[in-house]
């Protein structure tokens, strides 16, 4: 048997292993690598807002009660999809989001644009207690986020945690996390107006669990879920929206 | 290789790999197998130009076909909307009332109305829109703001005391613990009581006659029938929102809870929302 | 070492290179030669039937009003209907053509157990239509021995001209076969026109399409094969044969010892049986099979042995039924006869008397042998789930009435303190013909009256639903009841539809829900 390059090869394990590591990232580098340089992978908006620190913390609290188990927030080009939830997704959408909570199972519907499209009422009710306004819901019960103050002291850790991955929190954002979620559930109050000043007058100041006076982990989530969809228009504005954009001026 | 191993049972060439005397024979694949591959390797080529495919530094190929995902997502709804293009026109030219004169086109509106109905209005009304305490049940024949095609069609659009539509129905029961003492409000709640059934002091109704008249005719009416303009509801049906007894009535009148429904025209436009009104006025209790 | 310790054994490797068989084994071509006796004569009879009924039959019409197709039989798939003369089948009737296939069934352990494999020697489309191919076969290129002389013969511009005519004729065949059998599920006329025209839907033309394909392959190229390796049915049947089931046999205890030089043998006093080694049974047997051989699986007991047999054994003046159908039982027992129960090999002077005839103790076939309880118990099945058919059919509602409460809500209180409750009622007409039925509220439920959605008339007994012909009608209808009527949270009522033309009758019990406090 002569050397050959190939026999050369088989025989030297970590030159081999090297080869296969090599062949086996073609299929990455093809598909994946290129979606970092591609400029329209994510959309390029410009009203795309971030996350208030309360929304920010009723994310936190989505993801530790598991609700991406149940809910997608993905709506994917699909008829059925568009016509049930609005317009598709946009990869935009979630730029913001670390981890993002696209989710593939639906045991409940998807909640990608479920902002706006109830009162902060339903929202309490409903997780207080789903088959009150849902009878046929098998959803359960987290009534207890009404009465679990939220921790205001961890905020600005949070929006630094997630500044550095990226999302363009400000110093001064920081520093005023705790406030910014205290007068988000305040309207009206010392603290409310800060909020709107940071972080654009497109948002939503209000008592989300019906009380002003504390802030609750219910106030959070429901704050969390009525920015869903509602960080940028960009998806009204470009898809094959059936749709009205969800004017609250009208 | 120079020289070549042939097995002797089967007189094929082997690989020349050899485990403990084990040898592989060196097969050619088999021909339909070798054909698929190459098949599919042609199909890749018109694949690629035809799909977006190659991944450039900035952007990819898109492909001479111009498939996407969204715009497959536009065809279908673009198509589906065709569909029922005819069907929508229609609706969309006439009034809720012709349409529910109009056999094919009622049967048309209330399934789509229904569809749109599971998706918006089941978090309040219920998904048999039966309604529950404070939401009314939209099957009866009791109507706060009108049960007629066009009335249903104005609330849905306009909503009701949804402050940032101009056009919504709006109505203000003042709170009449800051008008009328105690005495008074136990007075009127059992006459209220009376209109519709047994109360449980009857010597209250008389007195509570007058303090009605004082104080509630103005909008409810002399005769407790409601003023649907008001949105005022009828005092005498066997239907209320909030609860029937002396207790339930008493807190209404002391501090009123009243309705508020969002305006749905911004979101779902003209035609949805006629689909939704015959829908709603279909469900047993509209009125003429 | 001692070379004689070594014990050399006279072994060779059975699956030894030079041994080895290839798994797979080229298909050899089988020439039957034409047969002609009682049984080729039946088959022919049937081959013009069953073929008769396949061709045929969708151009049958059928008068059933305007309003509904007029051919006889027709599987309507787009409507979802099937007709069959004056029946007319809804899907929901399935259990009707299911009936028909249990009937089928049960006709298939019938026959299979009295008469053997008839199914497969007269009636399957296979055994059908090889014969048809194999007529065709025989028109162009001749009978066996021709074709065999064709078959070897180098390729030469008239075997090719032979060979491309008969493939074209069966191709030909082929299409027609394919052609008809879309004729069953449209208006047979109409889609000939659009067929040829080039307007009838694509699915017509794929189905004929496959079945040109899967005629041309099974019945002309495939032929054995499909009985042999594809067909499952053979190994079944062999499952419900028993000893008293007809099957095509050789009587080996008459012709046994064969001998293809009778007169020399029986000069030399040595013992002959009547088989004369011609052969004759091989050549025309349309499997390739020898029934010398014994009943095998092959055999799909055409019976064409049987005519070629008796043919040549009438030529030698002996008698017919060398080759007969028979039940194991009998060549059992004359079997025994002619071996003296097994002692000696087969003699065929045991079986006849001194004068040459047959002896009396032979056993012979009597239709009542198979006259046993396992055919009268699939005959009483078989008959049984007909005559349930033809009574369900002949007693069977056209008008039918169905009626779902309103899940959610319940009930709804109404502002005058009446109760309501919604109903969906589906009024199926299944005859061709326009109708007007009354639906109606029994009396018994009183205080109690309907309003029908989109309708003008309110809180009626009775209202006039107008039905389409041979369609469903679906309305909602509100029931409303007063308070005082009431007792309990449910009660039942009976819608009832009639047909005031025809008296037919529809019912349908439904529940009434209320609250359980009512003011």
């Amino acid at each position: 048997m002569t050397d050959t390059p190939h026999r050369k090869l088989e025989r030297s394990a970590t030159g081999f292993m090297l080869a296969i590591v090599a062949a086996a990232s073609v299929g990455g580098l093809v598909e994946i690598a290129p979606l970092f340089t591609i400029d329209d992978t994510v959309e390029n908006v410009k009203d795309m807002r971030l996350y208030t620190p309360l929304e920010l913390a009723g994310r936190d609290i989505y993801v530790r009660e598991g609700c991406y188990a149940c809910h997608s927030q993905m709506i994917r080009t699909l008829r059925d999809d568009v016509e049930r939830y609005g317009p598709y997704s946009l990869a935009v959408e979630s730029k913001y989001d670390h981890p993002m909570l696209w989710g593939s199972k639906r045991t409940g519907p998807d909640l990608a644009r479920i902002g706006g499209k109830y009162s902060d009422f339903w929202h309490v009710a409903h997780l207080s207690n789903p088959r009150d306004v849902v009878p046929e819901s098998n959803m359960p019960s987290y009534r207890w986020l009404a009465t679990t103050p939220l921790k205001l002291s961890n905020l600005p850790l949070m929006l630094k945690a997630q500044r550095t991955v990226g999302v363009p929190y400000t110093d001064e954002m920081i520093a005023n996390a705790s406030a910014d979620a205290r007068g988000q559930s305040a309207p009206d109050s010392e603290q409310s107006a800060g909020v709107s000043e940071r972080y654009g007058e497109a948002t939503q100041v209000s008592a989300f669990d019906g009380v002003a006076t504390n802030v609750t982990e219910m106030d959070a989530l429901v704050a969390y879920l009525q920015v869903l969809g509602q960080l940028t228009k960009a998806a009204y504005e470009n898809t094959a929206a059936p749709e009205k954009m969800p004017d609250p001026n009208n | 290789m120079s020289e070549k191993h042939i097995d002797e049972v089967s007189g094929v060439a082997t690989t020349g790999h050899e485990w403990d005397g084990i040898r592989e024979l060196d097969n050619p694949m088999p021909r339909w197998w070798v054909w698929t591959f190459y098949a599919t390797i042609i199909w890749s080529l018109g694949y690629v130009i035809a799909y977006p495919a190659w991944p450039l530094l900035t952007s990819a190929t898109q492909g001479v076909l111009g498939y996407s995902s969204r715009g497959e997502v536009r065809k279908d709804l673009t198509a589906a909307d065709d569909a029922m293009g005819a069907y929508r026109a229609a609706i969309k030219d006439k009034s809720v009332e012709a349409i529910l004169a109009d056999d094919q086109l009622r049967s048309i509106a209330v399934a789509a109305g229904g569809a749109s109905f599971k998706v918006n209005c089941v978090q309040c009304h219920g998904s048999g829109a039966a309604g529950s305490q404070g939401f009314p049940n939209l099957n009866d024949d009791d109507w706060l703001w009108g049960g007629k095609p066009d009335q249903i069609q104005q609330t849905l659009a306009h909503g009701i005391r949804f402050t940032k539509d101009d056009q919504t129905r709006d109505s203000l029961m003042p709170a009449f613990a800051d008008v009328l003492d105690s005495a008074q409000i136990a007075q009127v709640s059992t006459y209220v009581v009376s209109l519709s059934g047994p109360v449980k002091n009857a010597s209250l109704v008389e007195p509570g006659k007058t303090v009605f008249a004082e104080n509630c005719a103005a909008c409810h009416g002399d005769d407790a029938k409601g003023n649907k303009e008001l949105g005022a509801p009828n005092l005498t049906d066997a239907i209320a929102l909030y609860g029937a007894d002396e207790a339930a009535i008493a807190t209404q009148v002391r501090a009123p809870r009243m309705g508020a429904m969002p305006a749905w025209n911004a979101r779902l436009g003209d035609t949805a929302i006629k689909e939704l009104a015959a829908f709603v006025h279909s469900l047993g209790g509209g009125e003429k | 070492m001692q070379d004689q310790d070594v014990t050399r054994l006279d072994a060779v490797a059975t699956n030894s290179a030079a041994n080895r068989q290839p798994l797979y084994a080229r298909r050899k071509k089988i020439f039957p030669k034409r047969a002609s006796g009682a049984f080729r004569q039946f088959k022919w009879i049937v081959m013009a039937i069953t073929l008769g009924i396949y061709y045929l039959v969708p151009w049958i019409r059928w008068d059933r009003g305007p309003f509904a197709p007029d051919q006889a039989v027709l599987i309507d798939m787009a409507n979802r209907r099937f007709y069959f003369f004056f029946i007319e089948i809804w899907p929901q009737e399935f259990i009707y053509v299911a009936g028909l296939l249990v009937m089928a069934g049960i006709g298939l352990f019938l026959v299979t157990s009295t008469v053997g494999r008839a199914w497969c020697g007269y009636t399957c489309p296979q055994t059908v239509w090889v014969d048809l191919f194999l007529v065709i076969e025989r028109f162009f290129e001749g009978d066996r021995n021709a074709r065999i002389k064709l078959d070897a013969a180098p390729w030469s511009f008239t075997k090719l001209r032979i060979r491309v005519i008969k493939h074209l004729s069966w191709l030909v065949v082929a299409v027609l076969t394919g052609g008809a059998w879309i004729f069953y599920f449209a208006d047979a006329p109409t889609l000939a026109v659009d067929f040829v025209t080039g307007n009838a839907a694509f699915i017509a033309y794929a189905t004929v399409a496959v079945l040109t394909a899967t005629t041309y392959v099974f019945g002309g190229l495939m032929r054995e094969q499909v009985c042999t390796y594809m067909c499952p049915w053979p190994r079944i049947q062999a499952a419900m044969l028993d000893e008293t089931s007809l099957t095509v046999t050789y009587n080996d205890w008459r012709g046994e010892p064969r001998s293809r030089h009778t007169k020399k043998a029986a000069a030399t006093g040595a013992s002959v049986g009547d088989c004369v080694d011609c052969n004759a049974c091989v050549a025309v047997c349309p499997m390739g099979i020898d029934i010398r051989d014994g009943q095998q699986l092959e055999c799909i007991t055409c019976a064409l042995c049987i005519d070629a047999c008796d043919d040549v054994m009438g030529r030698l003046g002996k008698e017919h039924g060398l080759i007969s159908y028979s039940t194991l039982n009998d060549y059992d027992a004359n079997m025994a006869i002619a071996t003296r129960s097994g002692s000696c090999s087969i003699t065929p002077e045991l079986v006849r008397k001194p004068d040459g005839t047959f002896s009396d103790k032979l056993a012979h076939f009597h239709v009542r042998k198979l006259l046993r309880p396992r055919t009268f118990i699939y005959f009483g099945a078989w008959s049984a789930v007909g005559v349930s058919i033809a009574f369900a059919l002949a007693t069977r509602d056209r008008l039918e009435l169905n009626v779902l409460h309103d899940r959610n809500p319940q009930f709804v209180i109404l502002s005058d303190g009446a109760v309501r409750n919604g109903y969906t009622v589906k009024l199926l007409n299944m005859v061709p013909q326009p109708r007007t039925v009354v639906l109606k509220l029994d009396e018994s439920f009183e205080g109690a009256s309907m309003t029908v959605a989109g309708d003008d008339t309110a809180n009626v007994l009775e209202t006039e639903v107008v039905l389409e012909p041979d369609r469903l009608k679906t309305i909602k209808v509100f029931v409303r009841a007063d308070p005082e009527v009431l007792s309990g949270t449910s009660q039942s009522f009976t819608f009832v539809a009639t047909d005031p033309t025809t008296g037919e009758r529809a019912d349908y019990t439904a529940t009434f829900n209320a609250p359980e406090k009512l003011k």
